[in-house]
């Protein structure tokens, strides 16, 4: 338990590295190129590692047995990724952030309980308490 | 009106780590890195060249610029495997405490060649509050 807290808290690091690294690649290719990239080289990668792993025999009756819907993720994070950029001329970067946050979280317990069925007041105030302390910082450190 | 829009980005977002958690199940947590890139490429591609018509160039940056999608399989896979066991709203909790500690340690000492940003005391509070949120998730 404690080393997926670990896990999911490192992943969070990870993602500014890859923050960063997009940005460097937005300013060489510009913001869509720089981002195709990104997709392009993933899905080479991905394909690699899936080929040489020991899933590579993963059973096709699975892949097509799961309902249809949950292959949608891969058009939902491009649009949220058309939508932050194309929003970000019409408002601050501190503003996008939060509300980012905000419908993150929100569905986030949303679809906990709907999908996975676990909710507990303690979880709950937990994600609140990390919520305020991360908006609280956000109005400390905002220009 | 863009405040809403934004607002969905975020909720999409989440419905994608939901998914992709789920769909880990089945295809394995590569295949998920694959069918997310892969679809997302092609649409990304299509808006492109549809909308903003813009001429398709991946050549011509460092080396190293290339890591992004490095990254970009390695962090689909892990939020799918965290979203897995501890569901969405811890992932994403525990993955902005991450990213708040890390910019607070590459802003102190100027990593990447930002602009150094000494810590500022006046965030310590902040931050153990989002520690005891933690530490709450934990005993949950």
């Amino acid at each position: 338990m404690y080393l997926i807290v670990f896990v999911a808290f490192l992943y969070g690091c990870a993602t500014v590295v890859s923050k960063m690294i997009n940005y460097r690649a937005a300013q060489e290719l510009g913001t869509w190129n720089g981002s195709l990239v990104n997709y392009v080289v993933a899905s080479i990668l991905a394909l690699i590692l899936l080929l040489f792993s020991p899933y590579a025999k993963a059973d096709l009756q699975a892949c097509t047995a799961v309902p249809v819907y949950l292959y949608a993720g891969g058009a939902f994070g491009v649009i949220a990724f058309v939508i932050t950029i194309i929003t970000l001329n019409r408002m601050k970067v501190f503003q996008s952030t939060i509300l980012l946050l905000a419908g993150q979280l929100l569905a986030g317990i949303l679809f906990d309980v709907a999908i996975f069925g676990n909710f507990t007041w303690a979880k709950f105030t937990g994600v609140l308490l990390v919520t305020t302390g991360i908006l609280w910082d956000k109005k400390v450190t905002a220009p | 009106m863009y405040s809403f829009l934004v607002l969905l980005a975020g909720i999409l977002q989440s419905a994608m780590m939901s998914f992709n958690g789920l769909l880990a199940e089945s295809v394995s947590l590569w295949g998920v890195s694959l069918i997310v890139h892969v679809s997302g490429g092609v649409l990304l591609l299509l808006y492109i060249l549809l909308f903003i018509r813009e001429r398709i160039t991946l050549r011509g940056m460092p080396w190293y610029l290339y890591s992004s999608g490095f990254f970009g399989v390695l962090l689909v896979s892990v939020s799918s495997y965290c979203v897995g066991i501890l569901g969405a709203a811890v992932t994403t909790c525990l993955s902005v405490a991450g990213q708040l500690f890390i910019s607070a340690v590459i802003d102190h000492y100027g990593l990447f060649h930002v602009p150094r940003v000494p810590f500022s005391p006046r965030r310590i509070p902040c931050f153990l509050m989002i520690l005891a949120g933690i530490i709450l998730l934990n005993l949950s």
